[in-house]
Formats: structure tokens, C-alpha cells, sequence
């Protein structure tokens, strides 16, 4: 009431009701021009870079795979094509649920409850970001199937890890990370330790508060860690390759690489299942988004714990860290006593040790696939930071959001897909070479250094610009003094991000390789595939100590570390 | 009776002790405000009672129940305590009526009881009409009375509100103590009411107790620990004021610097003459006259009009003085005054010494 009074009085007693808003009109079209003026060129080069790498690719297989009629009907009508959507559906939705119950469990655990040993969980729980999906499903068949380790040690042996049900396990634990992320963010944004209490001061008992206020504040991150989950598990191709294939099971992205390895019937297959894997991605991802961002903020006050340590505490955190010691740790171990094993096949005791799997691996054929490996991750990741700060400054104007979405679609949806929409689209220009590639790769990869870059801009105070401006400083050099430093970290962390991302890439390269121009990856999983398992075991080592040893510093840098949270996160 | 009572009671952070032998207790129907600053302890004090932490030492009782000891800590929701909270602590997915009806629905009365029940109760803070939206439609003021009408519906013995009005703006804030103080007073429950605002801290509360680094100073209704605080550290936490130093002659006069002023209301101390006591002085205690009207002398330093006062610095023989002289003066920085204190009270102890 005493506002509406107000607003009344001053217009009634200003003398030009209107000469506010007229001033504004008047100013607006030169300072929107001028700023129009200063950012064309970066429109031209993101507007190209997107149109060349989302745009036309995708809007080219979008097209082709839904432009003849009854592309659906073929679909179902193919045996093979249905047992791998089916394929694909079981072991995502069984992956899901994996993740959801490890991951989202122990985000719930760490929060609501008093788990000794958080920290080191967390990084182990965290673990399997850092390992490739397809060095993660080799380390577990060189551990835990005949002829590993187990069966060295005591002669256990699961050959049920080939299959859907080690498919989807090791899935799962691929996955694990993503709901470990998205529900223990949202735990921490949204459940104020002061909601919990309110509820118990209100007559609630523990378990009644969790039910009713707990949960439901919870619920819309694990719809949405549900959906990243089963999207992420259905676009991975690397666990399928590894564990499915050998025992004749298909899923859509190892039907994709049958067809344009194997067979000669052209695209059409691909192209249709690319397709498919597109529009399901987009249209979950999008639901999960807006799901994720539908819920209300959190009061942002202090989130100790209402409960007090009880003894079954420590029985979860042991639980926890056997998962990680069977699912990380022992693997790689596994993984190391074949690389260091001189003949494959005897057993890792001291005096069958020998350097000489690594040694075949870093002189033969593999030491050229790490060098272009290598090229490729350095160039793709120097190329996208750039664009990414380019972009970003225009993600604070207007159409920026449409930017930023556009340039997050290679990333949600499955490296399949990316791979066959840019050979479609450029393969008869630059098939055979690593140009492909490393358009593949900066297409799929935009996303990994935009958004720690965007948000950064997002977030640099506008007032030292000015003020350094306002002291005589150009344009550039006040960007340079006071824009610079703001994002330098995340400028780096992007970088590492995509590097790391190319560094190990499987999915996209094992579409678009020639022979003699392999990527690291794609040296693994042939090697894998044609039984050797000694230098598969060497090269997959040496590549996990790489990716490892470069990702440290994302591990260590708090200021950094926020950043693996979305690698992780994909699309959200 | 005594509708909560605190013995002893000492409270650890890891090796930080964040109470320390705290003693209180509180009657049916009273509130009793705990004045501090930040870090005080104050807030954990009402942690300990609502159950939120454990303590480490000493008893809590809740009528003639005993809610928390070292060895003991009924759970939050047994205690019969209703908690208002600085943030609100409105739970964002529920509508105002679910919120209200919550406490109702832990009682087991049915749905539909606790919802007509719940809209009485947001009728009596003045909601009506604002049933249905969830607490991001509401501004910061009606959120907080859902969280008051919230702790109403749960029927406690003791209220608890942890600086209810800190994240409001001023207009706002008047409004709720009011609306506290009159709900507070119509249940007949007890209330302990943590505070840093001296000026809400009297409002609100029937008495008012000092915090300071994890133990209570002073103990006092409001017009006693505002017109006789126990040290200077309390003076300076409950308003303004000046401390000046001065013989107590008897027991209406003071020297102030060689110049002696008689009928002035002097608090506690009565007996005999004391040489160089600390007087503190509150801004409004001084009564100010044109040069040789009244017993003291001085000169205008600085002059502040801020509206109902004019705030005056006063050059004295016994040091500068603060001095609030309704609506507007016509002194200037220079001026030859004379004053005198109409009230005044002498420091019993020195701040160091902390003896509760």
C-alpha cells in the first residue's frame, strides 16, 4: 500500500510524466549499435564455428535419417537393430540404477550422516571420471576373468563380467560419479541442516523428517542424476566394446561400429541409430534440465549434520571402501600385473616381471598413436578455449543462451552420434586424415571448456574494468588487468578438461580412423580385439598414468576441482 | 514454575568451549532475551535446548523433564520446543498451509483438522490469503510469520527464536517482535528470544541476558541491565554511552573533574564515597543549559542533527561526553555550556573479571 502511494505521488508530481522513459527510448538504438558494432566479429567466427560444427552436421543426419519415410518401420523390422536398442536399454537402465543406489546413496550418506573417511571416499568414489570407460571394463576382465588376476591368486574367476550383466555393472560404476555429483550438490544447495531441524522441532522423527522434507528436496536432482545416468550409459561405447561384443551382445553404439567397420551397407543403419540416440538424448537431457532447474533454493545457512556418529556408520564406510577397492583400485592393480608380466598368461609372481610390454608400447605402433593422440589433444584444446572465451562474452548479450545450448548439444549426446554426423557431413572431403578427427573432437569437446570459461565471464565484477578504464586504461588492457586474471583458472581447467577428453577419446576416433592413423584409444581396443592382451594391458597402463597424472592438478586445486563436476554432469 | 531450566551447563565445539557453566531459567509465559555479539555463544545456547547439539556438561530441563545432559539428549522432537529460525527454515516444496499443518499432522490430528487449523493460525499472524504459496512467493516477512505460525501449531513449552528478525528490513522488523511478543503472551509458554540488538532485545523481552565469550554477565529485566549494567562491556553492548570517571560523594552527588553536581539518580551504589568510580553516562541522561545554568561546564565539540535528536559532543573537565538533545538545537561546535547528568550509574566491576 505505502509503495502504490508512492508511485502515485511521484508521478503526479512530476511535471513530464513520461520524459524518463522517453530519454530511454531515444538513447537505446546508439548504445545498442555501438555494442552491436564491437561484438560482430566475434558473432562472425562462434555464428561460423557453430554452424560448422553443431549446426550443419547434425541438422545433415537429423535430415537424412528423418526425411525418407518409414525410417522407423526399418527400424523395427531389423531383428539385429531391436536387440541392440533393447540391448542398449537394459543394460542403461540397469547402469542407472547402479549409480543411483551407490552414487546417490553415498552423496545422502556423507551429508545426513557421520562417515568416517569422507574425503579419501569421495576421491575414490570420484575415481572412475579419471579412468576411460574402456581401460576401466579391460582392467576389470584382466582382474577378475579367467586368466587375471583372481583367478591367479585364488582361481576365482566371473566370466558372467562378458555379457549384459558385466556390461552393466561396470556401467554402473562408470556412472556412479554423476549421481555422487548432481545429488550431493543438491544436498548441499538445498538441504539446510535448518530444514531438517525445523521438521524435528515440529514433532518429526528422524526418519519422518527425511521422508517428508529430506526427500522431497532432493527428489528433482535424482530425477535428473536418474536420466545423465541412463543417457551417459546408453552413449558409452567403450564398457560394450570391451565386455559385450565378445559375448555377442549389442547395444546401439557397438551396432553403429559394426556397421561402418564391418559390413558394406553403407551409412543407413548408422545414421538412423545416430539419429534415434540424438533425439532420445536431447528430449530426456532437456526434461532432466528442466526438472533439475524447477526446484526452489535452499536458505543458505550452516549445513552441519543433526546426527551423531553411530557405530553403523563405520559399517557404511567400510562398505564404500570396498566398493572402491574392487571397482578402482584392485583393477588397476590387476591391469599393472599384466603390463609388467613378461608372457602373457603366466602368473604376476616377482620372477615373471619385465618391462618389456612397455617397451613394446612406447616403440611400436602405439608410440605414433600417442604422438598424434597427443597432436590432436593439444591443438583441439587450444582451439576451444579461444572459441569458448569468444563465446562467452557473448553469452552475457543477447541470444547468447541459444549459443550456449547449441554448443552443449555435441557434448549430451552420445560421440557416436557426433562421429557419424561429421563424416556424413565432411567425409567425402577429409576422410583418411586427422582433420576429421579433430573436427569430431572440437565439435564433441565445446562444451567441456565452455562452461567453466562462460561461467567464469559470468562471474567477473564489471566495476575494476571500469575503474581501470575510468583511470585511462584501453579497452584491451583493462580486459587484461582485470578480466584476465579473473578467468585465467578456468581458462586452464577448461583446457586441461578437453585435453584430457581427447587424450583418452575412444568412442568418436574408432569411427572415423584409418588404418595407420590410429588414436591411442583406438591402438587399446585393437589390441584388446586381436588378444593381445600383454601390450593392450602396457598401453592402457601407460595412458591411465598419463591421464592421471594430468588431471592432478584438477584433483588437487580446489578452485579447479568444481570444473570435474561437470564433466561428469554432461549436459546439466 | 519454572518452564525451562539450565544447570551448569557447558557446551564444546572440538577444543573450543562455546558455553561455559551457563545458569537460567525462564517462567511460564516469560521471554527471556540473550544479548550478544556474534561468536558469543548465544545461538548455541539455543541449539543445546532445541536439541540440535549435544552438550557437554550440565542439565537442561524442560518443565520438569530433563531434555539434555552429558550422559543424556532426548530427541529434538520430544522435547516440546518450538523454533523460529534467522533464515526461516520454510521448507521451499511446501505451500504455507502444508508448512503450518506440518506439526499439526506429527500430533496425528487428520488432514483435514490440521489444514483448517493450520489457516486459524496463519489467519492470527495476518497470512489469510497466502495459504497456498510456497515460501520463494513470499517476502521475507511473511515467511517468517509462516515460521512463526509453524511453532505455534507445534503447542511447546518453550519458543525458541534464533534472531527471528535478523534478515529483515527495519519497517518489517518492528511489525514481527510486536507480532511475537502478543502470540508469545496469548500461549503463556516460555520464550528464549537470542538477540544482537539491544533495542529488540528490550522490545521484546521480560529480562535480558548478557552473553559473552561463552558466559553469561548479567542477568537482568531490561530497565535494570539498561540503567545499571554490571561493567562497561555490558553498557557498551546495550546502547550508547559515555564512562566517565568520577568520585561518588553520597548518594546523589558526583565530582565530575573538580566540579561537583548533586541530585543526580544514581543506580545501585549508595553507600559511602567512592574515589574514581566509572560512571557511565547515557546520551540521553544529560540535561544541557545556556553557560552558568547548571553545576558542570563545558564546550560544544561537534554537533549532529539526525532527525528526533541532535547528538552534541560536549568537551568536559571529566573528558568528552555524548549527549542526545531532542528534535533540533541551535548550538554550535565552540559554544560555552553548561550541563549536568540527570541519571547516571557507577560500574560495580571491572570488565575483565567475569564472576556471573
Amino acid at each position: 500500500m505505502v509503495s502504490t502511494a508512492n508511485s502515485v505521488t511521484e508521478q503526479s508530481a512530476s511535471p513530464h510524466p513520461t520524459s524518463r522513459t522517453r530519454r530511454r527510448v531515444r538513447l537505446a538504438p546508439t548504445s545498442r549499435r555501438l555494442r552491436w558494432v564491437s561484438l560482430s566479429g566475434e558473432w562472425i567466427v562462434v555464428l561460423a564455428g557453430l554452424v560448422i560444427l553443431v549446426g550443419w552436421p547434425f541438422g545433415r543426419l537429423l535430415w537424412d535419417a528423418f526425411s525418407t519415410p518409414g525410417v522407423l518401420a526399418h527400424l523395427w523390422n531389423q531383428s539385429e537393430l531391436t536387440q541392440a536398442i533393447k540391448g542398449t536399454v537394459v543394460t542403461s537402465l540397469g547402469a542407472m540404477v547402479f549409480a543411483l543406489v551407490v552414487g546417490g546413496g553415498a552423496a545422502i550418506a556423507f551429508w545426513r550422516l557421520q562417515i568416517p573417511g569422507q574425503k579419501l571416499l569421495t576421491g575414490g568414489l570420484l575415481l572412475p571420471i579419471l579412468v576411460p570407460p574402456f581401460i576401466c571394463a579391460l582392467s576389470m576382465t584382466q582382474t577378475y576373468t579367467a586368466a587375471g588376476l583372481t583367478d591367479h591368486m585364488a582361481g576365482l574367476h566371473f566370466e558372467w563380467l562378458f555379457g549384459a550383466t558385466g556390461t552393466t555393472v561396470v556401467l554402473g560404476v562408470q556412472q556412479v560419479p554423476i549421481a555422487f555429483l548432481i545429488i550431493a550438490a543438491a544436498a548441499h544447495s538445498r538441504g539446510s541442516a535448518d530444514l531438517e531441524r525445523a521438521a524435528r522441532a515440529s514433532g518429526a522423527n528422524a526418519v519422518t523428517s527425511f521422508r517428508t522434507v529430506t526427500f522431497p528436496l532432493l527428489r528433482p536432482a535424482i530425477l535428473a542424476a536418474a536420466a545423465l545416468c541412463f543417457i551417459a550409459a546408453a552413449s558409452d561405447f567403450g564398457v560394450p566394446a570391451v565386455l559385450a561384443i565378445p559375448a555377442r551382445y549389442a547395444t546401439i553404439t557397438t551396432q553403429i561400429y559394426r556397421a561402418m567397420a564391418f559390413s558394406s551397407g553403407g551409412l543407413a543403419d548408422p545414421i538412423t541409430l545416430s539419429a534415434l540416440l540424438i533425439v532420445v538424448a536431447l528430449v530426456v537431457l532437456g526434461a532432466a534440465a528442466k526438472f533439475n532447474r524447477a526446484t526452489v533454493m535452499g536458505s543458505r545457512a550452516s549445513s552441519q549434520s543433526v546426527v551423531r556418529r553411530r557405530p553403523w556408520h563405520v559399517a557404511v564406510s567400510v562398505l564404500l571402501g570396498l566398493y572402491v577397492l574392487l571397482v578402482s583400485i584392485f583393477p588397476l592393480f590387476g591391469l599393472a600385473t599384466v603390463a609388467f608380466t613378461r608372457v602373457y598368461g603366466e602368473s604376476p609372481v616377482p620372477s615373471h616381471w619385465g618391462l618389456n610390454n612397455l617397451r613394446d608400447a612406447l616403440t611400436g605402433s602405439a608410440a605414433g598413436a600417442f604422438g598424434r593422440s597427443l597432436l590432436l589433444s593439444v591443438c583441439v584444446a587450444s582451439i576451444l578455449v579461444v572459441a569458448a572465451v569468444l563465446a562467452g562474452r557473448l553469452g552475457m548479450h543477447r541470444g547468447g543462451r541459444a549459443v550456449g545450448a547449441l554448443i552443449t548439444v555435441p557434448y549430451a549426446v552420445p560421440g557416436s552420434a557426433v562421429a557419424v554426423a561429421i563424416l556424413l557431413t565432411f567425409g567425402k572431403w577429409w576422410y583418411g586424415g586427422l582433420l576429421i578427427i579433430a573436427v569430431a573432437y572440437l565439435s564433441r569437446f565445446w562444451a567441456l571448456a565452455q562452461q567453466p570459461i562462460a561461467a567464469a565471464l559470468g562471474q567477473v565484477n564489471p566495476e575494476p574494468a571500469r575503474a581501470a578504464r575510468a583511470s585511462g586504461a584501453s579497452a584491451l588492457r583493462a580486459w587484461w588487468v582485470s578480466v584476465w586474471p579473473a578467468i585465467r583458472p578456468s581458462i586452464f581447467a577448461g583446457w586441461l578438461l578437453v585435453f584430457l577428453s581427447c587424450l583418452h577419446e575412444l568412442t568418436v576416433s574408432v569411427l572415423l580412423y584409418v588404418p595407420g592413423r590410429e588414436t591411442i584409444g583406438v591402438i587399446v581396443l585393437n589390441a584388446e580385439q586381436g588378444g593381445d592382451m600383454a601390450s593392450t594391458s602396457a598401453i592402457a597402463l601407460i595412458l591411465t598414468i598419463a591421464v592421471l597424472l594430468c588431471a592432478l592438478p584438477l584433483v588437487v586445486s580446489r578452485r579447479l576441482r568444481s570444473v570435474l563436476g561437470f564433466s561428469a554432469g554432461g549436459a546439466l | 514454575m519454572k518452564a525451562l531450566r539450565i544447570e551448569k551447563l557447558t557446551v564444546r565445539y572440538g577444543p573450543v568451549t562455546a558455553l561455559d557453566g551457563i545458569d537460567l531459567s525462564i517462567d511460564e509465559g516469560e521471554i527471556l532475551a540473550v544479548l550478544g555479539p556474534s561468536g558469543s555463544g548465544k545461538t548455541t545456547l539455543l541449539n543445546a535446548v532445541a536439541g540440535f547439539i549435544d552438550v557437554a556438561g550440565g542439565e537442561i530441563w524442560i518443565d520438569d523433564l530433563l531434555v539434555a545432559s552429558a550422559k543424556r539428549s532426548l530427541p529434538i522432537e520430544r522435547r516440546g520446543v518450538g523454533v523460529v529460525f534467522q533464515s526461516y527454515g520454510l521448507w521451499p516444496h511446501m505451500t504455507a498451509l502444508d508448512t503450518v499443518a506440518y506439526p499439526l499432522r506429527r500430533q496425528r490430528q487428520p488432514a483435514a483438522k490440521a489444514r483448517e487449523r493450520a489457516g486459524e493460525l496463519l489467519a492470527r499472524v495476518g497470512l489469510t490469503g497466502l495459504e497456498h504459496r510456497r515460501p520463494g512467493l513470499l517476502s521475507g516477512g511473511q515467511q517468517q510469520r509462516v515460521g512463526l505460525a509453524r511453532a505455534l501449531a507445534c503447542h511447546p513449552r518453550v519458543f525458541l527464536f534464533d534472531e527471528p528478525t535478523a534478515n529483515l528490513d527495519s519497517g518489517m522488523r518492528a511489525g514481527l517482535q510486536e507480532q511475537i511478543r502478543e502470540q508469545q503472551q496469548r500461549t503463556g509458554a516460555a520464550a528464549l528470544y537470542v538477540t544482537h540488538d539491544p533495542a529488540e532485545a528490550f522490545v521484546v523481552a521480560d529480562r535480558v541476558a548478557a552473553i559473552r565469550d561463552a558466559r553469561l554477565v548479567q542477568v537482568a529485566t531490561a530497565r535494570e541491565i539498561y540503567s545499571n549494567p554490571a561493567d562497561e562491556w555490558i553498557a557498551r553492548l546495550t546502547g550508547q554511552c559515555t564512562i566517565v570517571s568520577a568520585d561518588v560523594l553520597d548518594a546523589d552527588s558526583l565530582r565530575i573533574g573538580g566540579e561537583v553536581v548533586s541530585g543526580v539518580q544514581l543506580g545501585s551504589v549508595t553507600t559511602g564515597e567512592v574515589r574514581d568510580a566509572r560512571v557511565v553516562i547515557r546520551p540521553e541522561w544529560v540535561q544541557i543549559g545556556a553557560a552558568g545554568e547548571l553545576p558542570l561546564t563545558a564546550t560544544v565539540s561537534a554537533v549532529v542533527f539526525s532527525g528526533a535528536f541532535t547528538a552534541c559532543t560536549l568537551q568536559t573537565s571529566g573528558g568528552a561526553i555524548t549527549v542526545h538533545i531532542p528534535g533540533a538545537v541551535v548550538l554550535e561546535p565552540g559554544d560555552e555550556v553548561s550541563w549536568r547528568p540527570t541519571t547516571a550509574s557507577v560500574l560495580l566491576r571491572e570488565t575483565s573479571t567475569l564472576a556471573a
